[in-house]
């Protein structure tokens, strides 16, 4: 700490379009702090030596630069294509504390922001990395980003903090390797907000770079599994930042009722945009409306939602009308003639579309525009994904007649996402959905799955390739569909590989078993879960 | 999930997606009337209406406002109505003639053609403008034209025609209905339209009818069957290709009429259909685009000539013109921003009473009593302030300007009955103004002709002289000769005293009588004679003008008396004549086109909140979820995150002498204070396109563990897990990233950009 620490000759790196000639990688920030160069053709295997490497790449670097720029060499700025950087001795130093707490050395922790909140302001994901085919751009300002295209993508990690880079605890990082050490040492203090180039430029340089970007093989098998009842619990209990602001804001909100309801008599239906769940805030307004006239509540954001049903369900419950038959258009039509007839027993309707911008709802759009479309209908409705405007077409959009109001909550959208299970993918079904289905099945079926599944653990006991380095699919040991078949044979489950098919059949729709076809045409079969868990599930069985 | 899953509340469940309420007179069978009609809910009550002024508004003046919106808007609209259907019926008729006489068209005028092997269907390909929210009204109407001549229409739109039995079964559904309701037999005689069999929708069904009525009624030859699809784009080619093949055998037996709508252009019939369907039609092609010219009579009827007592100042009618140019030419746009503003004007301005003094002919008196609130808020808008001062200058004006100030009833009955006087005098004076500059370039070049929504906008927007546009009139006007000049002060005479009833004194200020000034300049310039001889020796300042016999014809004298340079025959008398005319039509446009702000009470009348008009109905949901995860302070304007933020910039700055960092890099700290959301929006903005969820996972728990300096303690790591699930849940939903199978545990990043 004590020698790196101290001043060393400030030198002058006035092109960094050079130093990618000569193979070295630079990091600047745009805003002129620090900069940051190595070799990345070199491993280094601690982060001393690699910061020794860095400062002798640094003055080797500088002696390549072109002799008009050495006079510069003594005026310590440091001049990266055209734009003056100050300070990067003081990175230097930056740059040793945040590797020393990597080590796992608490010292590093006061050298930066302990005490002060701007702790956070570190912490980045590494996102920024991008590939260096576009090295020799002309805009200085890329060239943080273009050096660090051989760097691997991941999360640098707070200069406060104390959890090694990559990793939940200083266990994890050992496994990874030597690159990794390495890498982190070079990222772990990078300022990626410094990034301000304009966002197209950025989308195709990750567009076309010739590698694509790189992200670490860390996988959420590190983290413990939560079931949803868990996570609700735990935050349930998590106190709500910013309470008194956002009571504020909802008393705001609610002011404007009698406003919308101004609007909804004149003939425009209401669209409520914003971050946060909207529904608590439009579901009381919706309680307030029912005062008047029947209201129908549709929750657009369910994941089963039929909108073919839900009309029918208002045909029936508030127009009283039996019997419907037809297509959801054909239903929205009925519903918006009966309004427009005269004597009818029910005046006027609201509608409330939560998230019409569900799944299930976004090709019905035309069938809620001709709703929209009657006078006596008024349609509240709210939309969360930022793109969601873009589906519906000139004349669609002025069917609806939408008048637009920013209703930011900052709710959390705890019903809107609650379908969601995150962390298992939507093919997956998870453990206790495949215990679900197995407890229906026979004995025979049982059987079936528990081959393959003490296949697949029994494989997983084999490999001892840590899981992290597996690339995605690798992960799960496949069984060749003939093999599955001569073992269940022998086993008497089946008898005829037709029977095995559609026994096979009953787990695929279930999603419990997959199938995949290798090159060859080969069929393989798997369990798209990892050994630990068909292993409870295993034991679950008997 | 089922057995864990726990409702939030009554409007959630793990079954349901649809939940109705009904309010409770119906529940108990007791049918209720509209929603605005009911009294005792809080929503409903006056109609949503609230009382302004921090609730200090008398109930008096929200039933006016209330009263005052539905008396003022609701002419407003069927004049819109009227115009819009003014300028489509002119479109509609050529094609409803086009349809009368389809058939015997191909017959009669083009004899000598090669008998083809097959039967034509005449069609008419209407071009109606992109501006497709508006051609459901254009479309009915051509439907309603053409039902009024005895024709039989089916109108079809492509979101109910996306195959041939579709399309088939709307065609005869509608030309059943029209059947039924005329002749009464079609249904029951085909089984169309009722009865327990299913239906087998198919064009003979047509063909047998038509056979039948045609033998019985001899009207029925002369009669059409049009079928109209409205959006010819919107149709899968392979249906209207198959339609018209199918249509091409029914042709002899009935004659079919299409009307193709276009939105895009013409080439959309070449490039959708087939060729070998296309030589089946017979086609002619309309124009039925009019939206500009809807937009210029309803800019002159309400703005223009006052039909509206709410007027727009520069930058909302800026907002209300490119809503129409820059996105659609959507009259229904145009309306639609129109009647918000109305709505907004009589919601939420508390001098929007004020608009009862204006209805009618001329200036009444309001029918309520204002409250001192109101009072002092008229007080304080400077245009009145400006009104006053220039009282205080005339005899007696301090006491009044002093009784104005101190007395409400004085101020409601005196001096804003005045100010409403000026206020319609003005706004008369400018349509004159606009009238008088209409006239102008009908005699100007084609080039330097505008159309009156934009000599609104220049009305409203430039002051007199900054305006390039009048000035580029007024070198017209003095390019003109002594003929022309003569028929255009004829023109402005006859526009300046069509209108009537307006008070000349009360425009600017009384300065410029306008019909008299133009009625003088055309009598001078038909007796140029009889100017006086120090008449002429009072132009000897102008160029040439000092020597009449020897008059300098150089260019010098192009700007100021160019048309000298044109006739040589015309004496200096007229000369005169015509410089004192071209002065006199200057001083006339430059009377009645004063800035609108120098007008009292311009605040109030000329609506003036744009920005409401954009987030209304431009509204940018994206930019909205930015700023709320990434500026969270514009929304909640909280100490913590702020206060932190700008301490930490202090003192990063201070020990690392860095040098002072712009705001924007403040805005870019993470701070543990901010919702999870936004700490984990923050962290993938930095990110490529994939995302490793575990690496993120570890830079949030990185930033909420500094939480720990807070009374709760840090979080532990179930719970920092299940924050980030629920924050990177929430940006999933909000479409910031998507799951992605290229990576295990790896999301895709979806947006680029601030």
């Amino acid at each position: 700490m004590a020698d790196n620490g101290s001043p060393s000759t400030p030198r002058t790196i006035p092109r960094a379009r050079n130093r990618f000639d000569m193979g070295l990688t630079l990091t600047a920030t745009r805003r002129g702090r620090r900069t940051l160069l190595t070799d990345n053709t070199h491993e280094t295997p601690s982060r001393t030596t690699s910061e020794v490497t860095d400062i002798l790449k640094l003055g080797a670097a500088a002696e390549a630069d072109d002799k008009e720029n050495s006079s510069e060499e003594t005026s310590g700025i440091c001049s990266v294509a055209g734009q003056t950087v100050y300070g990067f001795q003081k990175r230097a130093a930056r740059k040793r504390a945040s590797s020393s707490s990597r080590g796992g050395g608490q010292s590093a922790r006061g050298r930066r922001g302990s005490g002060t909140p701007r702790a956070g302001r570190r912490a980045t994901i590494g996102g920024a990395r991008r590939n260096a085919s576009g090295a020799s751009d002309d805009d200085d300002e890329e060239d943080e980003d273009n050096d660090d295209d051989d760097n691997e993508q991941r999360p640098k990690r707070a200069a406060t903090n104390r959890r090694p880079y990559g990793g939940s605890d200083g266990s994890d990082s050992d496994s990874d390797g030597g690159d990794r050490d390495n890498d982190s040492a070079l990222e772990g203090d990078a300022d990626d907000f410094a990034d301000t180039r304009p966002a197209y430029e950025r989308y195709f340089q990750d567009l076309n770079g010739s590698k694509g970007p790189k992200t670490s093989d860390n996988t959420l098998a590190k983290l413990p599994r939560l079931t949803p009842a868990q996570t609700g619990a735990i935050l349930a209990s998590v106190p709500t930042k910013h309470k008194e602001e956002l009571a504020l804001l909802d008393s705001l909100h609610r002011r404007q009722f009698r406003q919308w309801f101004f609007e909804m008599t004149c003939g425009f239906s209401i669209m409520f945009y914003g971050f946060g769940s909207k529904r608590q805030l439009i579901n009381s307004f919706a309680t307030q409306l029912a005062e008047s006239a029947p209201v129908a509540i549709v929750n657009g954001y369910f994941p089963a939602l039929n909108l073919k049903q839900s009309l029918e369900k208002i045909a029936s419950e508030i127009l009283g009308l039996g019997d419907t038959t037809g297509s959801a258009a054909d239903l929205a039509l009925l519903i918006r003639d009966y309004f427009g007839t005269a004597g009818r027993a029910v005046d006027t309707m609201y509608v409330i579309v939560h998230n019409i911008d569900g799944q299930c709802l976004r090709k019905h759009q035309a069938a809620l525009a001709a709703l929209a479309s009657s006078p006596r209908i008024h349609l509240v409705a709210s939309i969360d994904h930022i793109e969601a405007p873009l589906i519906w077409d000139a004349s669609t959009a002025t069917r609806f007649n939408w008048a637009w109001h920013d209703l930011t909550t900052f709710e959390p959208y705890a019903v809107e996402t609650s379908n969601e299970n995150f962390g298992a993918e939507t093919k997956n079904i998870g453990p206790r959905g495949v215990l679900h289905v197995l407890a229906s099945l026979t004995e025979n079926a049982k059987g079936i799955f528990r081959v393959l599944a003490e296949f697949q653990v029994a494989e997983s006991v084999m490999d001892d390739t840590p899981a992290a380095q597996k690339k995605a699919g690798a992960a799960i040991p496949e069984m060749p569909f003939g093999g599955y078949f001569a073992a269940c044979r022998d086993q008497f489950l089946v008898s005829s590989e037709m029977t095995f098919r559609s026994q096979l059949t009953e787990f695929r729709d279930h999603q419990v078993i997959q199938s995949r076809h290798a090159a060859d045409g080969t069929e393989f079969v798997f369990i798209p879960l990892d050994a630990a868990t068909l292993g409870s599930i295993l034991e679950g069985m008997d | 999930m089922a057995d864990t899953y726990k409702p939030m509340d009554v409007f959630d469940s793990m079954t349901d997606s649809t939940f109705i309420l009904k309010p409770a007179a119906q529940q108990k069978g007791v049918a209720r009337g509209g929603a605005g009609k009911g009294d005792d809910g809080a929503l409903s009550a006056n109609g949503g209406y609230v009382p302004l002024l921090q609730g200090r508004e008398p109930a008096e003046s929200v039933v006016l406002r209330r009263r005052l919106f539905e008396e003022v808007w609701a002419p407003l609209e069927a004049r819109l109505v009227a115009i819009e259907m003014q300028e489509n019926n002119m479109g509609v008729r050529e094609v409803c003639d086009f349809v009368d006489s389809a058939y015997t068209q191909i017959e009669t005028k083009e004899k000598g053609r090669l008998t083809q092997p097959f039967a034509e269907i005449a069609a008419a390909v209407a071009y109606a403008g992109v501006n497709t929210g508006d051609h459901g009204k254009l479309f009915q109407s051509l439907q309603s034209e053409l039902h009024s001549r005895g024709h039989h229409v089916a109108l079809l739109e492509s979101q109910y025609c996306g195959s041939l039995p579709n399309m088939n079964r709307w065609v005869l559904d509608q030309i059943g209905t029209s059947i039924h309701a005329s002749a009464g037999d079609f249904s029951t005689a085909h089984g169309v339209g009722g009865g327990s069999r299913a239906v087998a929708y198919d064009l003979s069904l047509l063909g047998h009818w038509w056979a039948d009525a045609a033998a019985r009624d001899e009207a029925g030859q002369r009669r059409k069957i049009v079928v109209i699809l409205q959006d010819l784009e919107g149709f899968p080619p392979m249906v209207i290709d198959d339609f018209v093949r199918i249509a091409t055998g029914y042709c002899d037996a009935a004659p079919i009429v299409l009307v193709l709508g276009l939105a895009t252009s013409y080439e959309c019939v070449q490039q959708s259909l087939t060729k070998a369907s296309i030589a089946m039609l017979n086609v002619e092609r309309f124009n039925l685009q009019r939206s500009k010219q809807c937009i210029d009579a309803a800019v002159r009827s309400l703005l223009v000539d006052g039909a509206a007592v709410l007027a727009f100042g520069a930058e909302a009618y800026k907002s209300l013109l490119d809503q129409f140019l820059l996105y659609s030419f959507s009259i229904a746009g145009f309306v639609r921003k129109l009647k918000y503003a109305a709505m907004d004007f009589f919601y939420a301005q508390p001098l929007s009473v004020l608009a009862s003094m204006a209805t009618g002919a001329g200036v009444g008196v309001c029918p309520i009593r204002l409250c001192h609130d109101q009072a002092e808020l008229v007080r304080m808008q400077r245009s009145v302030q400006r009104f006053l001062e220039h009282q205080a200058g005339r005899d007696g004006g301090e006491q009044y300007v002093r009784q104005a100030l101190i007395d409400d009833v004085f101020l409601q009955d005196t001096v804003l009955l005045q100010m409403m006087r000026q206020l319609a005098a003005y706004r008369q004076g400018y349509g004159v103004g606009i009238d008088i500059a209409m006239e102008i370039q009908a005699m100007a070049p084609e080039t330097t002709r505008k159309p009156i929504r934009t000599l609104h906008y220049y009305g409203l927007g430039q002051k007199f002289d900054e305006c390039a546009h009048w000035r580029a009139l007024l070198a017209v006007v003095r390019r003109l000769k002594p003929s022309e000049m003569e028929q255009l002060l004829r023109g402005l005479c006859r526009v300046a005293e069509q209108r009537e009833g307006v008070d000349w004194a009360l425009v600017s200020g009384g300065s410029t009588d306008v019909p008299r000034v133009l009625r003088d300049a055309a009598q001078l310039l038909a007796s140029p004679e009889s100017q006086t001889g120090s008449e002429l020796s009072g132009l000897g300042g102008l160029p040439g003008l000092g020597e009449p016999p020897k008059r300098s014809r150089t260019r010098t004298g192009m700007e100021s008396l160019p048309f000298r340079l044109f006739d040589s025959s015309i004496s200096d008398a007229q000369l005169c004549a015509l410089d004192k005319c071209c002065a006199a039509i200057e001083a006339a446009l430059r009377a009645c086109l004063r800035p609108y702000s120098d007008a009292p009470l311009s605040e109030v009348f000329y609506y003036r909140h744009s920005h409401l008009l954009d987030t209304t109905f431009s509204a940018q949901p994206r930019a909205a979820v930015q700023t709320a995860l990434g500026k969270s302070h514009y929304y909640i304007d909280c100490d913590c995150c702020a206060a932190a933020g700008n301490s930490a910039a202090a003192s990063d700055a201070d020990d690392a002498g860095y040098g002072v960092r712009g705001a924007d890099e403040e805005d870019q700290r993470i701070m543990p204070s901010m919702g999870d959301t936004s700490i984990a929006y923050r962290l993938h903005q930095e990110c490529g396109r994939l995302i490793n969820v575990y690496d993120w996972y570890s830079s949030f728990a990185s930033v909420v563990e500094s939480e720990g300096r807070s009374a709760h303690g840090a979080p532990g790591q179930s719970e920092t897990q299940a924050r980030f699930m629920r924050a990177v849940e929430e940006m999933r939903l909000l479409g910031f990233i998507k799951a992605t199978q290229r990576k295990t545990d790896h999301v895709v990043r979806l947006t680029w950009g601030a």
